[in-house]
């Protein structure tokens, strides 16, 4: 069934149909608004601080991944790097505005981690010593301190940190299989993470200095990326639960799922506006990638949520 | 829009005049062949066509086609396996549309390649050998091509936007070898919005397809274009001609690399990625007589990394490139294209074959991805009387090695020819795969 509304497409369904819907997902008492509509490849998508532009990477030119901001009020699309020649990946952005990051490519496969001040225009670099290594999902800290990423280096893939001269890593991770794709809590006081330490890909959070670890999602199916509302009541991330790729809502224990997205095509890479009231994702939709901006009013009203968990 | 405009030929010096030459001795001379060229016409077998969709750079088995879910850990990778369409097959969770059409097609899980380096292993994966004091052998392709004859339409048409290869260069097995290239294939890229680009024809700048109708101005930029080849004394020039303009003014010929002439619900079935839209491309090929059409998933098609995720060559984050592009592209494009193959009726009379030159490393390797793996890998074959819904062949319980005979490039090239009539006693004749056996568990 065709389950989603954008501005372009007003699709028709029978009355009861819809009614039934409403009551199972709140979410489709208002439709998301397509951002973007070039339908050109992205990931990870993240607002700014101010919540007025959104910064993702896309593949937009050929054969080269860039990051473009997006201006929310008025559509317009800049590249954020227009001179630089390398692939560009999972930018973000430090509480303060001054710092921010992303991954870049080296002349190898490998991914490196730019770190960018503003305020003294300069750049540090950190390089995993394995030429195929790589920088992926970069945070920052809520404190300013430090950033933590996905790091494939010697000793497998883990969650590491380094400081913003790009140096004193720090392993916060020693498991096996896949760890990656780490997010802070608004507090700092944890970190939300997929990890594949246990066979498929599930959510994790742990304290941010690495202890206390607790598996959030417990699924056959794959569940990745996850990303802490602004007020920590919930957790956003991306699952196959579904049989495709769906944007889901939970809470830190696990429960009081819901299903944002709720499409036969792909959804994936939330990101949370910082009103905590909105969460954009990349969707395919005919088969076309561009940028959607969810509304949550309704979905994180706790008694909706227990209602459709129920 | 077909683009034969914005000649782009480029080096690290940009374009130029010389460039252009050197473009136009490596032109495909391959349909319209002179009668000493072709060696004539054939009978075709159940093939009448073959799309081969070329996954360079060494997909994963185990994470695709071969998943290991009781293997340790660090062999499995994270993710998780689904049921196909046949009982007691899986595949990867990344695959459900692919899934749910084995009873489609069948699988190859037994391959074998006889070098771990991608210029080699591509080669012989493309042409069954290695290259001899002769020279190397022919793709199998140029082969089709050689017993095929078109007089619109090239007979070997490979969708990119140039020969295959990594950052050393082509692969020397992507077109005629010791034949010489005038059995090089045809070649078109084909990007995401589906506009087509012919690097051979982007001769004279400003040529577009609705100047194309203008014939009187074509004829005058090709004769001023043959005019300044001719002053270099440049002997392949007239067969270009030829061909280019064989092409150019046949609007049957054109239409057949023109998407556009799709319904937008059929294009959006596809996916607006690069080799979604390829794959509709060889399905329009191949309808329109083309009788060997290969789709490449290479250098040019969806690059995340530069130097290096030549396609699938995934030796940093194997798992979330596959999860975050590869594996849905493919899912999307690969499927839909079977589905439309077989709804048009056009299975009946064509072999689809999905295959890289080799796997990847079942063990993760110290950095959480996987590299190459020559010794097993998987195929997926579908239409023109292969048997649906078979698994052949087994690998072990890690998917090092295969446990049932190896099949080796060799095979996968005689049993494409065997099934578009190209007999033993012709391949003989031609010189070509002498140690080849048919797959004969396939049909």
């Amino acid at each position: 069934m065709f389950l989603y509304n954008d501005s372009r497409t007003k699709p028709t369904f029978p009355i009861a149909g819809l009614l039934m819907l409403i009551l199972v997902n709140p979410a489709l008492t208002s439709p998301p608004k397509q951002l973007t509509f070039d339908g050109k490849k992205k990931l990870s998508p993240i607002f700014t601080h101010s919540g007025k532009h959104l910064v993702f990477s896309t593949h937009s030119l050929p054969n080269r991944v860039t990051l473009e901001q997006l201006v929310l009020a008025t559509g317009k699309r800049t590249r954020l790097l227009p001179n630089e020649t390398a692939h560009q990946w999972d930018v973000t952005f430090s509480n303060d505005g001054r710092y921010w990051c992303y991954a870049r490519s080296a002349s190898s496969p490998q991914l490196q981690l730019v770190i960018r001040d503003t305020h003294e225009n300069t750049e540090a670099i950190f390089a995993t010593p394995e030429p195929r290594g790589t920088v992926r999902h970069p945070t920052f800290s809520p404190d300013n301190t430090h950033i933590v990423f996905g790091l494939s280096g010697p000793g497998g893939h883990q969650i590491a940190s380094v400081n913003l001269q790009g140096q004193k890593l720090r392993k916060l991770t020693a498991a096996p299989g896949i760890n990656t794709g780490p997010e802070y809590s608004f507090d700092g006081d944890k970190l939300v993470f997929t990890s594949s330490r246990t066979g498929n890909f599930e959510i994790y959070s742990m304290l941010a200095d690495g202890n206390k670890l607790q598996m959030i999602t417990n699924n056959p199916a794959m569940d990745l990326h996850p990303s802490w509302s602004p007020d920590g009541k919930w957790i956003a991330f991306t699952t196959l639960r579904d049989g495709n790729y769906e944007v889901y809502l939970m809470n830190e224990q696990g429960t009081n799922l819901v299903n944002v997205t709720n499409h036969h095509e792909r959804d994936q890479f939330s990101a949370w506006h910082p009103n905590g009231q909105h969460l954009v994702t990349v969707s395919e939709r005919k088969g076309r990638f561009d940028l959607y901006l969810h509304d949550l009013h309704s979905l994180t009203n706790m008694d909706a949520l227990r209602n459709v968990d129920k | 829009m077909l683009d034969v405009g914005g000649f782009s030929t480029r080096t690290c010096h940009g374009h130029s005049r010389r460039a252009f030459l050197r473009t136009a001795s490596s032109l495909p001379l391959t349909w319209g062949l002179s009668p000493a060229l072709s060696t004539g016409a054939i009978n075709p077998g159940k093939a009448k066509s073959i799309l081969l969709v070329w996954l360079w750079g060494g997909p994963s088995h185990l994470d695709m086609f071969d998943p290991k879910p009781k293997a340790p850990l660090e062999y499995r990778g994270p993710f998780s396996t689904i049921s196909t369409a046949t009982p007691g097959l899986r595949f990867s969770e990344l695959l459900p549309k692919t899934a749910s059409l084995s009873n489609d097609f069948s699988l190859v899980r037994s391959h074998i390649n006889h070098s771990g380096d991608h210029l080699l292993a591509g080669s012989i994966g493309l042409t069954g050998g290695e290259e001899s004091l002769g020279g190397h052998p022919p793709n199998f392709g140029s082969i089709v091509a050689k017993k095929r004859i078109s007089e619109t339409l090239p007979p070997f048409v490979s969708l990119a936007d140039g020969p295959i290869g990594d950052g050393r260069g082509p692969m020397k097995g992507y077109g005629g070898g010791s034949w010489g290239k005038a059995f090089d294939p045809f070649m078109v890229h084909c990007s995401e919005q589906g506009s087509i680009q012919i690097p051979a024809l982007k001769l004279i700048d400003g040529l577009n397809l609705g100047r194309l109708d203008e014939r009187k101005t074509l004829l005058k930029d090709l004769d001023e274009l043959r005019r300044q080849v001719d002053a270099t004394n440049f002997g392949p020039w007239d067969n270009l001609y030829h061909q280019a303009y064989g092409l150019l003014t046949s609007s049957d010929a054109r239409k057949a690399f023109q998407l556009s002439e799709e319904s937008e619900a059929t294009r959006e079935s596809y996916g607006f990625t690069s080799f979604g839209q390829s794959c509709l491309l060889g399905r329009r090929l191949v309808e329109s007589g083309i009788p060997y059409v290969q789709v490449n998933w290479s250098q040019y098609v969806e690059v995340l990394y530069p130097f290096s995720d030549y396609g699938w060559d995934t030796h940093a984050d194997n798992f979330e490139l596959l999860a975050e592009w590869h594996l849905p592209i493919l899912d999307r494009a690969f499927s839909t294209l079977l589905r439309d193959l077989s709804n048009r009726g056009l299975l009946e009379t064509t072999l689809v074959v999905c295959i890289g030159e080799f796997g990847r490393t079942p063990r993760i390797n110290s950095i959480g991805s996987r590299d190459h793996w020559p010794q097993c890998y998987s195929s997926i074959w579908a239409g023109a009387g292969v048997q649906p819904g078979r698994t052949i062949g087994e690998s072990d319980r890690y998917g090092e090695h295969p446990i049932t005979d190896p099949v080796t490039p060799a095979t996968v090239g005689t049993t494409m020819l065997e099934l578009s009539g190209i007999s033993s006693r012709e391949r003989a004749e031609l010189k070509v795969l002498p140690e080849g056996r048919v797959l004969h568990e396939l049909l």
